[in-house]
């Protein structure tokens, strides 16, 4: 009787864990703290909920605007953004910029893009590795 | 007494699983009300969260040096005239956009009147608890910190749309995003008149790209009310306005503006109009 009591309970704690949301409130405090130094102004912030892990990548689009310099800033439970990037795609989806740097396997926290050309662009996050799957990102522009 | 320990634990457990169960089977009934009341109105949120802020034109009208003008903001004494859920959701856009333009000219009295004003706003479309209304007052009062303000308001404007998306309030959401647009394209357009900085024209004609979005959402959802039916007609008046502006934006080569003196004062007055109806 007291094992199958004692088993019930595990459960119980093990899925009210499984379950915890993907609170972004400090993380994109700690995104919006990297906009200030340089003088950019907030733009908007994106949940990133990787559900666990089950999602692969997460899309969002933007209108970028001509002649205008953009911060993407990124950062999740780790303090160096372990594992969390993001990719900026032009409006044909090729590859602009990414916050990761393959050589150095260095998750930068923030990427900066001077727009020459006004249209849709894409930001793709993904998390490569580790099982931080919460984050969130912040944009800021400065002209 | 470990018997007791467990069994306390587990009954805690249990009931708190209980209660969660009861409230969240309480708050899907009220969503799935809401959304019975609401799915008419098809929205497609990728393409509104794609759409610019209308803080780069507010801050590009400000880079302009012309001199603020409060006689062109919404009044905030109109509040009184907005009782449906529709005025209060375009004219949110339209003070949230203000708010802008007061603080980016430190403007704190005027500041604080605008954000009491889209205080009532929020209040009545029920979306006041995504906001921190008694920090952006202090920060706004104290007139020091304005990057601090606008990511104060920033967030809580992310907050709002993220919880009117779950909440499936395609049709508040919609409304909230024109009115703001309208609004900045309507400053920018009246600063432009005194103004002749080259990046503010650029910036006007490039909204024909969020025009045309805004026009197909309309369209989609026009048969849902009369009010959409002339938000629609309205707002296709802008988008014909636009018909012979243009940019040409290649790689390596100047910005080309396409918009004479002609098609420009078409524009204004069709925004003036349209924004005076809204504001109305």
């Amino acid at each position: 009787m007291k094992k199958i009591v004692f088993l019930i309970v595990c459960f119980v704690l093990i899925a009210s864990l499984a379950q915890a949301q993907c609170d972004v409130t400090e993380y994109t405090n700690k995104c919006a703290e990297r906009l200030k130094p340089q003088g950019y102004k907030y733009l908007k912030s994106y949940k990133l909920d990787f559900l666990n892990g089950s999602k692969k990548q997460i899309m969002y689009s933007y209108v970028f605007s001509n002649n205008t310099t953009y911060r993407i800033t990124l950062a999740n439970g780790d303090k160096d953004n372990k594992g969390l990037f993001v990719t900026l795609l032009d409006s044909e989806k090729k590859p602009v910029a990414s916050s990761y740097l393959e050589k150095e396997k260095k998750y930068m926290p923030a990427i900066d893009i001077k727009c020459t050309r006004t249209g849709i662009y894409y930001l793709a996050y993904s998390v490569n590795e580790g099982k931080d799957f919460c984050g969130s990102s912040v944009i800021g522009f400065k002209r | 007494m470990k018997k007791i320990i467990v069994a306390f634990l587990l009954s805690v457990c249990l009931l708190s699983c209980g209660d969660k169960d009861n409230s969240n089977t309480e708050v899907k009934k009220d969503q799935e009300k809401k959304q019975e009341v609401k799915k008419d109105f098809k929205a497609d949120f990728d393409v509104l969260n794609a759409m610019p802020d209308p803080i780069e034109i507010v801050d590009l009208v400000k880079s302009t040096g012309i001199d603020y003008d409060n006689s062109l903001l919404n009044k905030p004494e109109n509040t009184e005239k907005y009782n449906s859920e529709y005025k209060m959701a375009l004219n949110m856009g339209v003070y949230t956009v203000d708010l802008g333009y007061t603080n980016l000219h430190n403007k704190t009295q005027d500041a604080i009147k605008h954000l009491d004003a889209t205080k009532k706003m929020t209040d009545g479309l029920k979306v006041s608890q995504f906001f921190d209304f008694e920090k952006i007052k202090s920060i706004t009062q104290e007139g020091k910190d304005l990057n601090q303000l606008i990511i104060t308001t920033g967030i809580g404007l992310d907050k709002m749309r993220q919880g009117l998306e779950d909440e499936k309030r395609s049709e508040t959401i919609t409304l909230i995003v024109a009115g703001g647009w309208l609004e900045a394209i309507y400053l920018a357009t009246q600063v432009a008149e005194k103004s002749d900085r080259k990046e503010l024209k650029e910036k006007i004609a490039d909204q024909k790209i969020v025009i045309n979005e805004l026009i197909k959402m309309f369209e989609a959802n026009k048969a849902t009310s009369k009010h959409l039916a002339d938000i629609y007609e309205d707002f296709k008046k802008i988008n014909d306005a636009f018909a012979n502006i243009s940019v040409k934006n290649e790689e390596g080569k100047e910005v080309q503006v396409k918009m004479s003196k002609e098609d420009f004062d078409k524009l204004n007055q069709a925004i003036k109009e349209v924004r005076n109806k809204v504001i109305s």
